[in-house]
C-alpha cells in the first residue's frame, strides 16, 4: 500500500515518466473490450451475488443485477475504469483456477468470498487526496466498481428497494422523530 | 388548459395592452397580476409548452424504471457538461434543463449559466427556499458606500411580501429576529432528533444564532386549490399534486382563468423595439424557435422576465441611434454587476446517539441558520463586510452514503446497508456576494447561436471579501457542530464556479440615480418608462437569502405601479 502511494506520488511529480510503468498506464487507455464483458454475463452474476447475497430478502442475481452492471459498465464508466473492470473480470478465473482448481462459478460460496476478498485487498483505493487523483487518473479498481454497481443496482431495483429496505413512494406526511421499530430498514428513497 | 397564440398575420391581433417576456418565477407573476387588474397580457416563452402534470413525464417513476437509476450519466456529464453540474440534474429532471450544445455562451472565466428553457422556466426545478431580506440588506450599500444606494427600504416592500406569501404557500416558523424577518407562514416542516438536538445547542452557546426549519414554498396544507405536499421530495420532477409552488400551477393558471392571458411559447424575443419620437418601447421582435419565422409584436407596456442574463442579452441586443449600447443603457450599467451567491462551503459532523430514532416520510427542505456576521457592532467582523446564512440538514446514513465507505461484502455489507447507519449534519452557507463592476454580462461581438443571435460572453470572479468570508464558513460550521457535540467534524469547501447558486442577479440595477442605475424604484427604466424589468438583473446588492421570493414581491409592486401609471395616462 504505501509503496503503491508512493510510486503514484512519484508519476504525479514527473508525469509520463517511467517510474510507473507506461506499459500498464497505456492500458488502462485502451480501447476496452467490451465482447468480452457480454460474454461474462454468468461470471457477473456470480461476482455479484457475492457482494449482495440471497438472504432473508432476494440477492443480486434474483433483483436483475448483473443486467445492470453489464449497462453500467459498457455505457455509462470512463475508459480507465472500464479498462480496469475488464482486466479485474479476465483475472478472476485465472485466480480461482490457481486456488481452487476451478473457476469461480463453480467455486464453494466460501471459496468464493475468498477469491473476492483477493481483489478486494488487490482493489483498495488510496485515501484523501492520493485516492482522488487515483481515480481522475486511472479510474476506480475493478472491485471499486462492481461493488459500487451492485449496490446501486441493488438497492435501486424493485426487489432491492421494496424487499431489503422501506419503499414509500408517496409518504403523505413527514413526522421527524420516531422510534425505531424492531428490525427498521433504512428508508429506500431520500 | 392556457390558450396557446398562434402566429396571425394582422397588427391589430399582434397588439397587446402588455407583453411579458419569460414564463418563469417573475414572468408568472407578471402575467397573473397584469392579468387579474384587466390588461391583456401576452407572454412571450422562448421554450416549450410544459402543462401542469400532463407534461411531468417522470413524476410517478420508480428508481427502476429510469435506464441508469438516477446515477450521473456519462453522456451528459460529457455534453451538457454545464446544465449536469446542478445537483439536482438527472434522468428524472434534466427534460427541465437547455441542452448546453444547442444554447452555448463564453465563459471568458468558469461560470456555470444554469437553465431551464420552458414555460415555467426554473419555477420547476428550484429548491423553493423563500426568505425575505431585511431592512440591514436595503441599507447596507448606503451604510459602506458600496455600489448604489437601493431606491427602496423594507417598509416599501413588506406589504408585497405579506401579498406574494399568501398566494405562493411557504411553509416555516416565525423567529422574530429584526434582520431576518418572519413573513405570512403556513405550518413549519418538523426538525428531526439530531437537528432538534443541534437547534438547542446552536441557541446555549451562542447568543447571536438561531436554527430554524427551512422557509420552503412547499404546501404543508392545502392552498389556493393547490396541495398538499405529499413529502415525495420529488419536486424537482413536477409535482402532480401541486404540492409546491410553480408558475405552471401557481401564477399561469390564474392568470389564464381572468381571460385576458395569451401564452407564445418556441417565441425567442430578440429585441425590444423602440420608437425615438415617442421615447417608449412599442413591441418587441420575436424568432420562432422552430421555423426562424420573425414577428414582432405590440404593447403599451413591456416587462422583461427572461431572467437576469437572459434579460441583459436582449437588452444588449436593442441597439438603437439614440441607445448604441442596449436599451435604456445610457448609465452604461447594463450587464455590469453581476452577482451570485457563493457557497459550497461549509462543514459536516456525525452525531453518536438517537441511535433509538428515526423520521418518516421525506421533507422536502432543510434547516436554516440565518445570518449572524455584521448584525450588530458585537458580531462586526474586520476581514469582511456582509454576512450568510446555512442551510444543512440532519438525516441518517443509508446505504447510498454507507457502501463507499463499509469494507467488504456478503451478508455483512448487506445487512449494514439496510438498517439506518449514524446520524450526520451537514450544514453549507450560501454568502453575499458583492457588486463589482467588471463583473460583467457583455455580448460577443461575432459569435453567433442558431438564430443569428450573438452569444453572451461572461466575465466573473470573486474578491476578497469573499475570500475571507469564506474561511469563516467553513470555521463557523465546524465550531457550531463541534460545541454541538459532533464527532469527525469536516470542512469542507467543493470548487464549484462561479453561478452554481442559481442566484445569477444585478445586471440591470435599482438606483435613485438614472447616471448609476437602469430601474427606478418600481423597476421601471430610468430611460424608457414603458419597460419594466423585474428578474434577478434589478438587483443592486444580492443579501444572502435565496431570492426568488424578492423577484415575486418586486414584480406584483412593479405590475400594480404600471397599471396605476397607465390608467393616469401617464404611459
Ligand atoms: C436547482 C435550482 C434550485 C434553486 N433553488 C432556489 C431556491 O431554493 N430559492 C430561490 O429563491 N431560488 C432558487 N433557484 C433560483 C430560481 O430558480 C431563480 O431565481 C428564478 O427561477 C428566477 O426567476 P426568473 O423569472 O428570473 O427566471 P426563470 O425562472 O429562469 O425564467 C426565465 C424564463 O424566461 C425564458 N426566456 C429566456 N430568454 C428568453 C427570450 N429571449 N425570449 C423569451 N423567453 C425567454 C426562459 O425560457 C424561462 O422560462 C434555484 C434554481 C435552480 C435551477
Amino acid at each position: 500500500m504505501k509503496r503503491r502511494q508512493a510510486l503514484l506520488g512519484i508519476t504525479l511529480l514527473s508525469a509520463g515518466s517511467v517510474a510507473f510503468s507506461s506499459y500498464k498506464w497505456l492500458s488502462w487507455y485502451k480501447k476496452p473490450d467490451l465482447v468480452y464483458v457480454h460474454s461474462q454475463k454468468e461470471l457477473l452474476a456470480a461476482l455479484a451475488e457475492t457482494i449482495i447475497p440471497t438472504t432473508d430478502t432476494p440477492g443480486a442475481i434474483e433483483a436483475g443485477v448483473p443486467d445492470f452492471i453489464l449497462k453500467m459498465v459498457v455505457e455509462n464508466t470512463m475508459t480507465a475504469s472500464q479498462n480496469r473492470f475488464i482486466d479485474g473480470l479476465k483475472a478472476v478465473d485465472p485466480y480461482a483456477i490457481n486456488r481452487f482448481g476451478k473457476p469461480y462459478v463453480k467455486c464453494t460460496r466460501d471459496q468464493q468470498n475468498e477469491v473476492m476478498r483477493h481483489f478486494e485487498n488487490a482493489g483498495k483505493p488510496f485515501e484523501g487526496i492520493p485516492g482522488k487523483v487515483e481515480r481522475k487518473l486511472i479510474g476506480n479498481s475493478f472491485f471499486t466498481t462492481l461493488k459500487q454497481y451492485t449496490c446501486v443496482g441493488y438497492f435501486t431495483s424493485r426487489l432491492g428497494a421494496t424487499r431489503s429496505l422501506a419503499y414509500v413512494f408517496t409518504p403523505g406526511g413527514y413526522t421527524g422523530c420516531v422510534p425505531l421499530i424492531t428490525g427498521q430498514k433504512s428508508w429506500a428513497i431520500r | 388548459m392556457i390558450p396557446i397564440h398562434s402566429i396571425s398575420k394582422g397588427k391589430d391581433v399582434r397588439t397587446f395592452d402588455a407583453i411579458v417576456v419569460g414564463s418563469g418565477i417573475s414572468g408568472g407573476w407578471a402575467a397573473k397580476e397584469l392579468c387579474e387588474q384587466g390588461l391583456k397580457t401576452l407572454v412571450l416563452e422562448r421554450g416549450r409548452n410544459v402543462e401542469h402534470v400532463i407534461d411531468y413525464p417522470t413524476a410517478e417513476k420508480n428508481s427502476w424504471e429510469f435506464p441508469y437509476r438516477l446515477s450521473s450519466v456519462l453522456q451528459d456529464r460529457q455534453q451538457n457538461p454545464v446544465q449536469s453540474s446542478c445537483p439536482v440534474y438527472n434522468e428524472g429532471t434534466k427534460h427541465f434543463f437547455v441542452n448546453d450544445q444547442e444554447h452555448p455562451y463564453i465563459q471568458e472565466k468558469p461560470f456555470s449559466w444554469i437553465r431551464g428553457y420552458q414555460v415555467g422556466g426554473r419555477s420547476l426545478t428550484w429548491a423553493r427556499q423563500c426568505y425575505r431580506l431585511g431592512e440591514m440588506d436595503f441599507e447596507a450599500n448606503a451604510r459602506e458606500g458600496i455600489a448604489v444606494d437601493w431606491p427602496i427600504r423594507y417598509k416599501e416592500i413588506e406589504p408585497w411580501y405579506d401579498y406574494v406569501e399568501k398566494f405562493v404557500g411557504i411553509s416555516g416558523q416565525a423567529e422574530g429576529l429584526a434582520h431576518f424577518p418572519d413573513g405570512q407562514f403556513l405550518p413549519p416542516m418538523e426538525l428531526n432528533c439530531v437537528e432538534k438536538h443541534l437547534k438547542q445547542q446552536v441557541s446555549r452557546h451562542y447568543k447571536d444564532r438561531i436554527l430554524t426549519i427551512g422557509r420552503v414554498a412547499n404546501l404543508t396544507r392545502g392552498w389556493n386549490g393547490r396541495g398538499p405536499c405529499q413529502h415525495r421530495n420529488l419536486c424537482n420532477r413536477g409535482c402532480p399534486f401541486g404540492g409546491y409552488f410553480s408558475s405552471n400551477s401557481g401564477t399561469l393558471p390564474v392568470a389564464a382563468a381572468t381571460g385576458n392571458l395569451t401564452l407564445r411559447p418556441d417565441s425567442i424575443v430578440a429585441e425590444v423595439l423602440y420608437d425615438e419620437q415617442r421615447n417608449r418601447a412599442t413591441g418587441v421582435r420575436v424568432i420562432d424557435a422552430h421555423t426562424q419565422e420573425v414577428t414582432d409584436y405590440f404593447a403599451r407596456i413591456i416587462f422583461l422576465n427572461a431572467s437576469t442574463i437572459a434579460t441583459t442579452s436582449i437588452l444588449l441586443n436593442s441597439v438603437s441611434h439614440r441607445f448604441p449600447n442596449g436599451l435604456g443603457n445610457s448609465s452604461d450599467q447594463i450587464g455590469h454587476n453581476l452577482m451570485d451567491h457563493f457557497m459550497m462551503g461549509g462543514a459536516q459532523g456525525v452525531y453518536e446517539g438517537f441511535e433509538d430514532q428515526y423520521y418518516t416520510g421525506r421533507r422536502p427542505t432543510g434547516f436554516y441558520v440565518p445570518r449572524f456576521r455584521n448584525i450588530s457592532p458585537e458580531t462586526q467582523r474586520k476581514d469582511y463586510l456582509r454576512g450568510f446564512g446555512y442551510q444543512g440538514r440532519g438525516e441518517r446514513a443509508e446505504w447510498g452514503d454507507l457502501y463507499r465507505n463499509t469494507a467488504g461484502f456478503g451478508e455483512s455489507l448487506k445487512e449494514t446497508l439496510t438498517k439506518p447507519g449514524p446520524w450526520n449534519v451537514v450544514m453549507g452557507a450560501w454568502g453575499e456576494t458583492l457588486p463589482y463592476d467588471d463583473n460583467r454580462v457583455m455580448l460577443d461581438d461575432t459569435a453567433k447561436d442558431q438564430w443569428g443571435l450573438p452569444l453572451v460572453r461572461i466575465n466573473f470572479k470573486y474578491r476578497e471579501n469573499e475570500f475571507n468570508m469564506r474561511s469563516d464558513i467553513k470555521d463557523s460550521a465546524a465550531e457550531m457542530l463541534d460545541r454541538a457535540g459532533f464527532k469527525k467534524v469536516e470542512k469542507f469547501y467543493f470548487d464549484q464556479p462561479p453561478g452554481s447558486a442559481i442566484h445569477e442577479m444585478g445586471t440591470a440595477r435599482m438606483g435613485r440615480d438614472p447616471k448609476t442605475s437602469v430601474l427606478n424604484a418600481f423597476n421601471q427604466m430610468h430611460d424608457v418608462k414603458n419597460v419594466y424589468i423585474t428578474d434577478g438583473s434589478c438587483m443592486t446588492s444580492s443579501a444572502c437569502q435565496n431570492p426568488s421570493l424578492t423577484y415575486m414581491a418586486l414584480t406584483a409592486r412593479a405590475c400594480t405601479h404600471a397599471v396605476s401609471e397607465m390608467k393616469k395616462l401617464n404611459l
